[in-house]
């Protein structure tokens, strides 16, 4: 009895020894690939449920395709997912595979988490995916994202039950808008989430502003305290003092608003397609009208996949290379597009009918074209910081639109330099 | 009995280690928790103490090569003056909290502590706050908040008779009595349960015993309860104070992500720098006074109470 106690107690130490250091071993660099040693991959990303179920089938189908290839996913939410990529770098449980909009570039590049990608995927394959969409996914000249959806512009949806021609300019929606919650029709005009300035911002560029003097400068500083802003900050006021859209709304209440059509229009991205048209929503879609007769710019950003640099191991390079090559494949993107709606990067996928034949996604080229694409620079970070609780104040009447500017500069200022940068 | 039967047993086969007898015995059996605790405690304590002299930033972390700056990250925090603004906010937060979370826990124990019809239906009822994750409890309190369609403003105006819209969530004053009515919500069964814990062990011969001597209600609370209750009180209330200080749930949810300087708290500070920012020497730094507050808090409170005894 004793001694099995002995025996079992060193059997078990030894095995603890050994797994604890079967992670810090390095392992012996060897330069053929075997195919069949059965590799894990871990894979993060930030989807909408609907997109999470077809990466499952996805992964399924890939798994089919590649018995020893196991690929693990897990969801975060867009600032858990930056958060736990960079903790996780520090240590061996990070992400080999990450799916997210490419401003993560901003963190991921800078805090050397990623590796170029051409590394991995070869330049060859790159050749198969919309050129214009890649440089999406340059951070500071050089490849790091494998881009699969163009896209992430707001637009505007309609309920074509409440509104049956849609309006030309902004100030013709303002004007339905505020008729048909006279009429006692809808609650709101028009909805969005009046929280996150990415939903707002589009609005300054139809005043000509912008958030940096130059993007691609190596410091670039934040122009806010400027005309354009406050006009933007009165257009802000007065769309919320007149009551066209509510005093307090998030993504939440803008989209049940709008689903319970208590909203005539909404200001959202091409992700809530989906959900709207499940409510049973009759669905429009139109870029955002003129104010003024100049156009709204909102942002436009892509999403796609990035590679950890702790990817190094050559079983695990050639099977990362499988994953990214299948899953960006003509098949794989199409499925894809039925759950997010935008715009594929494979330039066959892009050929397909069935993009260029569906209404939803062939609507948002116009609002495409007069987009900006969102500056994915680390000190975005602080103009987002900077904008939103000042926006927030202008709504609720705390701070003036003409005081907006001056604050928000300051705040983005001191945001950068607690950037360090 | 047990112990000496296997006591003779180790001495009869040569095979033991020499574990079971000698006078390092009882740090054998403590060891695996004091191996624990050392991990899991006292090596993150130490090593956020070291980052925080050091310029530990997005941009070198991945190299773990952080250079040494001395009592910088100190003295840029306490040269701010955000951070006397939120310490004050903070700590009214905490009180107005712990204060709260005791008088109704406590008045709450001393009901269930009696005869009620319902009785066990009732404890469950008050214990659900604590049954629902933080997370979630936090977001459907948003949703409640809502100027429009949130349930309080509906509730209030129901009651009071005509429309009441408070701006929960966009006026920061507001938010943050919204963060602290949510927060005592959420903290009261914990403090019920401890009382009620407690009350249930003191003996009814001294109430009894008070009964006889003509004593009052509030005299028999105030002579005979209290006193008893507080060795069970103090650690509940230094507890409870350290994580309201530190509670980033509550206060980063309904804040939607703390984005106005004028609700946040001083954990939702070194979140914000943390991970928002990446400057994790100076929220390492910003962590450390945090610590010593509250370590200062603890140890002038615990001998508070016991010089009172």
């Amino acid at each position: 009895m004793k001694k099995i106690k002995t025996l079992m107690a060193i059997a078990m130490i030894s095995t603890l020894v050994v797994g604890s250091l079967a992670g810090c071993g390095s392992k012996a660099a060897t330069p053929a690939v075997d195919s069949k040693k059965p590799v894990n991959i871990t894979f993060w990303e930030q989807d909408d449920a609907t997109a999470q179920k077809t990466l499952d089938k996805l992964i399924a189908d890939f798994h089919t395709a590649n018995p020893n290839i196991t690929v693990k996913r897990t969801h975060y939410e867009t600032e858990d997912l930056r958060k736990n990529f960079t903790t996780a770098s520090l240590g061996t449980t990070g992400p080999d595979v990450v799916l997210s909009p490419n401003d993560n570039l901003g963190v991921f590049v800078p805090g050397s988490l990623v590796q170029p990608i051409e590394n991995i995927v070869g330049a060859d394959f790159l050749k198969t995916l919309d050129p214009q969409t890649l440089e999406g996914g340059k951070f500071t000249g050089k490849q790091y994202m494998i881009p699969d959806r163009n896209g992430n512009e707001l637009l505007v949806s309609y309920n074509k039950k409440l509104v049956p021609t849609p309006p030309k300019t902004f100030e013709e929606l303002e004007k339905m808008g505020l008729q048909l919650k006279k009429d006692g029709k809808v609650e709101y005009g028009l909805v969005f989430n009046e929280v996150e300035p990415f939903f707002s911002i589009g609005f300054l560029g139809a005043f000509g502003g912008k958030v940096f003097d130059d993007v691609n400068a190596t410091s670039p500083k934040p122009t806010l305290n400027t005309p354009a802003v406050t006009e933007w900050m009165t257009f802000m006021n007065k769309i919320h003092s007149e009551g066209l859209i509510p005093k307090e709304a998030d993504a939440t209440i803008a989209d049940n608003l709008f689903k319970g059509g208590k909203a005539a229009f909404i200001i959202n991205g091409p992700w809530g397609f989906a959900d709207y048209k499940k409510a049973g929503i009759d669905l429009g879609i139109m870029s955002i009208p003129t104010i003024n007769g100049k156009s709204p710019s909102p942002y436009s950003s892509v999403k796609g996949y990035t590679v950890s640099a702790g990817v190094k191991d050559v079983n695990k390079v050639d099977a990362v290379k499988k994953l990214l090559i299948f899953l960006n494949s003509k098949d794989a993107q199409l499925q894809m597009v039925d759950a997010h709606q935008q715009i594929p990067t494979n330039l066959e996928a892009i050929k397909d009918p069935k993009i260029t034949g569906n209404p939803l996604i062939a609507g948002q080229k116009d609002q495409l074209d007069k987009a900006t694409p969102m500056p994915i620079i680390t000190q975005m970070r602080a103009i987002w910081d900077a904008i939103k609780p000042v926006q927030q104040d202008v709504l609720s009447g705390k701070t003036k639109p003409e005081a907006a500017g001056a604050i928000m500069q300051k705040k983005a200022e001191d945001g950068i330099k607690a950037l360090g940068l | 009995m047990l112990g000496t039967v296997k006591k003779r047993k180790k001495k009869q086969s040569n095979g033991s280690f020499g574990i079971g007898q000698g006078k390092f015995t009882p740090f054998f059996f403590l060891a695996p928790a004091v191996i624990v605790l050392t991990l899991v405690v006292a090596y993150p304590l130490i090593y956020e103490i070291i980052i925080s002299f050091k310029n530990v930033n997005l941009l070198n972390l991945k190299s773990q090569n952080y250079p040494f700056i001395g009592f910088d990250n100190y003295k840029n925090i306490l040269s701010d003056s955000l951070f006397y603004s939120t310490l004050i906010r903070t700590i009214l937060w905490t009180a107005i909290n712990v204060f709260f979370h005791v008088s109704i826990g406590l008045f709450l124990a001393i009901i269930l502590n009696r005869k009620l019809p319902g009785k066990a239906f009732i404890r469950v009822l008050l214990i659900l706050p604590w049954a629902v994750p933080q997370y979630i409890a936090a977001l459907t309190w948003k949703g409640m908040y809502n100027v429009e369609y949130g349930s309080v403003n509906l509730i209030l105006s129901k009651l009071f008779g005509h429309a009441i819209s408070i701006p929960w969530l966009s006026v920061p004053d507001w938010t943050f009595l919204a963060c602290i009515i949510t927060n005592i919500w959420l903290g009261i069964p914990f403090m019920m349960m401890i009382s009620l814990g407690g009350l249930s062990s003191i003996p009814d011969e001294l109430y009894e015993a008070a009964d006889l001597d003509g004593a009052t209600g509030f005299q028999k609370f105030k002579n005979i309860t209290l006193p008893l209750l507080k060795p069970i009180l103090t650690p509940a209330i230094i507890l409870g104070t350290v994580w309201t200080f530190n509670m980033v749930n509550v206060v980063y949810i309904i804040t939607s992500g703390a984005a106005s300087d004028e609700s946040q708290i001083l954990i939702t500070m070194v979140f914000k720098r943390a991970f928002q920012y990446f400057r994790y020497g100076q929220s390492a730094a910003l962590s450390v006074i945090i610590f010593l507050i509250l370590l200062a808090f603890s140890t002038v409170f615990i001998r508070a109470q016991k010089s009172e005894d």
